[in-house]
């Protein structure tokens, strides 16, 4: 029986909520990049993707402005996720 | 739920502008728009005390410069256009008239208006800013329009 290196789901993207109880938008950000070698694209855009709409809900503006200006997370956020793409 | 309406919905209309004017996202207003719950909202936001008044119109600004609006529903552009009129922003008025078919808005005003008066008729406050309205609404319509409509 082969061991499963790793599981398919690595990271709960939970975890970016502790980066907002604490106010660390810079935080967050480099906790979010240190994860793109762990995780598929897919995995990593949906991580980026729930820290920044956490960020728009109850972040408030220095956890957008920190997020979008690091061109990682920016070129893994949709200004229109999910299935409402145009 | 996109990011500009998540920002709204949990009362954050300064990130819904800076999103509105981030060079990611504001190709997408038409559909930040298309929900009738945004419009229902950025009314409910002029009359809020928490939210910042000017923030509000900034955004209302930016979202009709840069994209098309859909008209649908009209019940609720109805009232964000009778909201921006009851705040003598007459200038936003206009520019929101413009990208509406201004008969099927205003009609719905009326409507409304009209509605409200017939329900309260025995409120003399309530038919005084009903005929506000009415007055206001009489002077935002083009002129062209005025005859058909009237």
């Amino acid at each position: 029986m082969k061991t499963r290196l790793r599981p398919p789901h690595p990271i709960n993207p939970e975890q970016v909520k502790y980066f907002f109880f604490g106010n660390d938008p810079r935080g967050l950000v480099d906790f979010v990049k240190s994860k793109q070698n762990d995780l598929t694209p897919s995995e990593f855009t949906l991580l980026a993707e729930d820290a920044f709409l956490r960020g728009c809900s109850y972040g408030g503006m220095n956890f957008v402005k920190e997020l979008l200006r690091d061109p990682v997370v920016l070129n893994n956020v949709s200004p229109c996720p999910l299935t409402t793409k145009k | 739920m996109r990011p500009i309406e998540i920002a709204f919905a949990y009362h954050q209309p300064e990130i819904a502008l800076y999103l509105s004017e981030h060079k990611k996202f504001k190709g997408y207003l038409d559909l930040f728009f298309a929900g009738p719950s945004l419009a229902a909202r950025l009314t409910i936001a002029l009359d809020n005390i928490d939210i910042n008044y000017h923030t509000v119109l900034k955004l209302i600004q930016n979202l009709l410069k840069n994209e098309k609006i859909p008209t649908q529903p009209p019940e609720d552009t109805a009232c964000l256009l009778l909201a921006l009129l009851r705040k003598n922003e007459k200038k936003l008025c206009s520019d929101f008239l413009k990208t509406q078919p201004a008969e099927e808005v205003l009609r719905q005003i009326f409507q409304n208006v009209i509605s409200a008066e017939y329900h309260v008729s025995r409120q003399n406050e309530k038919i005084k800013d009903a005929k506000r309205d009415l007055l206001l609404i009489y002077q935002a319509v083009p002129q062209d329009a005025q005859a058909s409509f009237f």
